[in-house]
């Protein structure tokens, strides 16, 4: 319960801040601005020995914190997933926040890696603690509009009647990202 | 932030090695069930070719990893398959089912090993010998009877009665293929003689059923073609119709009259069945059998052996709550396999006053059947060789059948009906009895004899005090050596009646049938029959389908009819390319019979009932379709066929077990195709609901 709700506080911080993106474009030291994205998303899960690609929608909000260390840009993530099962006819969605660092962020290419955590939601009511790292690539062929690729492993953890099981999934995203600052 | 990101890998740490440490719950057994999975004294007694389940019974409930979770078959040193689990949110025991009968190599007989992984644990029935044996098979004859209830004529409405013999099967210890379940067009029994309302009407209704056992079946009960059990279904009871209160009724075997619209009808052809072997009644005041399967101690009743004496069980069974029945606790795992899967509490077959959802096999019948059913001592050989038309008769033999009353002392206290020389390769021995039956020569020596059993009292209908008779059916086939003049009943050392044997045998010729070679519908069948002696004579009618194929046999259709006229309506019978009538004429001793000329008549399509049984695993269905072909019988499973609306052809077979089959509706249609290209199919609406927890 405690990490859920430092999740939720990351996600908190990550939404309002682009609100205050004066403030990060002031303080930034690689010209990043706030960006956003949506993707098309599928997730490889399992369950009862089964493995299944789930289909779905992706979606972040990035703030970057305007420091960098060794060159490497940090900011924060609040990360919206859902996709459907087929099989069960439900859905999995995920609610997560963390940490990006960014690679050379004032060029073209922009490789990241970013660590999240946060609950996933399973079958209309189950919830579990999730920790999500992940790498991806974000290409601006424009100065504000660029496609991304990402892929992110996934540990879900659940605990039903007293026992505890953890599910391990992983997620591919492509799409789009739009940056709502100067970059 | 470096606090925040060791936090998160504390927790990813914690989160990988606690469902380890939550699923450590062990096996405690391994059980190997086929209807009871706690078998009488901790017996192993296992039928081959019976569909199983293995069952991994746990020290606690557990969350099933079916990706640690398995179960290997292994037959005589040989891998026969691994079994997946079957999906359960959380048990305590953990079923693995075959998904075919052939996937399981038909669990034929061995000795088998199962080695069961459950969440990573592991435990082997190495060391302990679990032999699945062959058992013999039941053969039943089923027919719906055009029934008059006081000159109120009705027939069976619905098929319901088609698909009862399935409960027999999964609860006797018999295998998949191992209960023959034969069905015939309607009997026609709407004449007045017939009333149901009377004892009379009754009585030969039961007669008319037992007729229909084809006449080498006297000679010898295990050859091809005889049926253990002839079950007539009627639509409703009677003893008062229509709010009658008779489930069905008895004079002996092998008939037994079933009340189709009856809930639990299908328990009702198991108890009326098991009697054959021996069990006895399981419901308060009916016939006991307590060696057999013994009941609730509070019950009383009549000694199932001689019913003129009462009994109790002693052996400390008690009764289902509800039911007039022996409780079989759940304790004890009842389990229907490819079913509803494992079972509460509930009353065995040969109970009464219950649903057919609270039926099942005790320890107690299923220990007593599988006994019975050894090959060498009970049940019906498939393998029994009988080849009347093979040239090979080496004997002739006479059919006889009556009713005695207790202790005959006069010709009066005897009825007969009319006997039938026949030849027959079959070697019949001469038995002897206070009652009996005594062939005589002209020297006046018996030349061979027939001891008569009879009984007055029998288990009486499913629910109600074995029924006393004053008279008894007898009925058995014994030689009939050259120069035989008369026979002669004897109770004792007195004759109490006898029957001449006339010099002439009586000749039947000129079959004719009215409508060319190729008949589909009611048609008129007409022959002359004479007697050298002038002796009254009556025909029996036999149809063969086939007679260039040894797989058929001349049936009987109608026995002992006095006119020289028979309408029968081949659009209800089995078709064939070559097909022929038998007539047989008796003078009451001395028979003969002639052969109709070849002729066709149209395959007629099976018939078809489609069902899934109720979803017990997420993407799991299993169809089952019962398919009867008047043609060919049981079909192959390649020959039934079925179709998903949104999946196309998905298997074959008269069972089909899919899995992985996503969440929604669709329609499963099976489609049979007989011998004779006719098809016929039928459809079942499912819903798939897969749900799942987290």
């Amino acid at each position: 319960m405690k990490f859920i709700r430092v999740t939720r506080a990351l996600l908190a911080i990550a939404i309002l801040l682009p609100a205050s993106s004066a403030f990060a474009q002031q303080t930034s030291s690689n010209n990043h601005g706030t960006a956003i994205s949506a993707s098309y998303s599928s997730l490889r899960e399992e369950q009862a020995g089964f493995s299944y690609w789930d289909k779905g929608f992706q979606a972040d909000v990035h703030q970057p914190l305007g420091r960098s260390i060794f060159s490497l840009g940090l900011g924060l993530v609040g990360d919206f997933s859902t996709h459907h099962n087929a099989f069960y006819d439900d859905s999995l969605k995920s609610y997560l926040g963390g940490v990006r660092v960014t690679f050379g962020s004032s060029s073209m290419i922009e490789p990241f890696a970013q660590v999240l955590i946060g609950t996933e939601q399973c079958c209309s009511s189950s919830k579990a603690f999730a920790f999500q790292p992940g790498a991806g690539i974000n290409v601006w062929f424009m100065d504000r509009i660029g496609i991304r690729g990402q892929v992110d492993y996934r540990l879900a953890r659940y605990s039903t009647s007293g026992t505890s099981t953890t599910y391990k999934e992983t997620r591919l995203n492509i799409g789009a990202v739009v940056s709502l600052g100067k970059r | 932030m470096k606090r925040l990101l060791l936090s998160a890998w504390l927790v990813v740490a914690i989160g990988l090695v606690a469902p380890l440490l939550a699923r450590n719950a062990s096996i405690k057994s391994i059980e190997i069930n086929q209807a009871i999975g706690v078998q009488k004294n901790g017996a192993l007694k296992f039928v081959a070719g019976k569909e199983t389940v293995v069952r991994a019974i746990m020290s606690g409930a557990v969350v099933v990893d079916a990706g640690h979770s398995s179960a290997t078959v292994t037959k005589d040193g040989t891998k026969v398959i691994t079994l997946a689990p079957v999906a359960s949110a959380s048990a305590s025991e953990v079923d693995f089912v075959c998904p075919s009968l052939d996937a399981c190599g038909k669990w034929a007989a061995g000795n088998y090993v199962f080695d069961v992984t459950v969440n990573g644990q592991k435990l082997s029935t190495s060391g302990t010998t679990y032999k699945f044996q062959e058992r013999a098979g039941v053969r039943a004859l089923a027919l719906p009877v055009k029934a008059n209830y006081g000159g109120v004529i009705q027939s069976v409405s619905g098929d319901s009665w088609k698909s009862t013999w399935t409960f027999t099967r999964s609860v006797y210890p018999v295998s998949f293929d191992g209960f023959t379940w034969t069905m015939r067009e309607e009997l026609d029994a709407s004449d007045s003689s017939f009333d149901l309302e009377t004892d009379a009407g009754r009585l030969k209704l039961w007669q008319a059923l037992v007729a229909l056992m084809p006449e080498h079946c006297l000679a010898n009960k295990k050859a091809t073609g005889c049926f253990d059990k002839i079950i007539g279904f009627i639509p409703a009871r009677p003893g008062g119709f229509p709010n009658g209160n008779l489930q069905g009724y008895t004079y002996g075997n092998p008939g037994n009259i079933v009340v189709a619209s009856d809930e639990d009808a299908a328990a009702t052809v198991a108890h009326e069945i098991a009697h054959n072997y021996e069990i006895g009644d399981a419901y308060d005041g009916g016939s006991f059998n307590c060696t057999a399967n013994p009941v609730p101690d509070a019950f009383s009743g009549k000694l199932f052996a001689d019913p003129s004496q009462g009994t109790k069980c002693t052996a400390g069974r008690t009764q289902l709550g509800g039911v007039s029945g022996t409780l079989i606790p759940s304790s004890q795992h009842p389990y229907e396999v490819s079913g509803r899967g494992a079972l509460g509490d509930a009353a065995e077959y040969m109970g009464s006053g219950g649903k057919q959802a609270q039926f099942w096999t005790t320890q107690d019948a299923y220990d007593w059947l599988f006994d019975k059913f050894a090959l060498s001592s009970g049940g019906s050989s498939s393998a029994a060789a009988f080849h009347p038309q093979a040239g090979a008769a080496t004997q002739r033999l006479i059919e006889f059948f009556g009713s005695t009353k207790p202790n005959p002392q006069s010709a009066a206290d005897i009825t007969l009906r009319p006997w039938e020389g026949f030849l027959d390769d079959d070697v019949v021995t001469d038995t002897t009895g206070t009652l009996m039956i005594a062939a005589v020569n002209a020297a006046g020596q018996r030349v061979a004899t027939a001891a008569l059993a009879t009984k007055f009292d029998i288990p009486g209908p499913k629910g109600l005090p074995p029924a006393h008779f004053n008279s008894a059916e007898f009925a058995g086939a014994m030689k009939f050596p050259t120069g035989t003049t008369k026979f002669q009943i004897l109770n004792g050392s007195t004759v109490i009646r006898e029957l001449p044997v006339s010099a002439n045998t009586p000749v039947v010729s000129g079959i004719t049938m009215s409508g060319g070679s190729i008949f589909n519908g009611p048609t008129s069948i007409r022959w002359t029959g004479t007697d050298g002696d002038g002796d009254k004579l009556y025909y029996s009618i036999e149809y063969n389908p086939d007679v260039t194929k040894t797989t058929t046999d001349f049936e009987p259709i109608i026995t002992f009819i006095t006119g020289t006229q028979w309408t029968e309506d081949f659009s209800k019978i089995a078709g064939g390319d070559h097909a022929k009538l038998r007539i047989i004429a008796t003078d009451g001793i001395n028979a003969s019979y002639t052969d109709s000329a070849e002729f066709k008549v149209p395959f007629s399509a099976p018939d078809v009932s489609a069902k899934a049984l109720p979803q017990i695993a997420a993407g799991e269905l299993t169809l089952i379709a019962t398919v009867e072909d008047l043609q060919d019988g049981e079909l192959p499973n390649s020959s039934i066929v079925w179709t998903s609306k949104k999946l196309g052809e998905v298997g074959k077979g008269a069972e089909l077990n899919l899995k992985h089959l996503q969440t929604g509706a669709d329609e499963f249609t099976v489609t049979a195709t007989n011998s004779g290209g006719m098809k016929t199919s039928k459809t079942v609406a499912v819903t798939i609901v897969n749900t799942r927890i987290r």
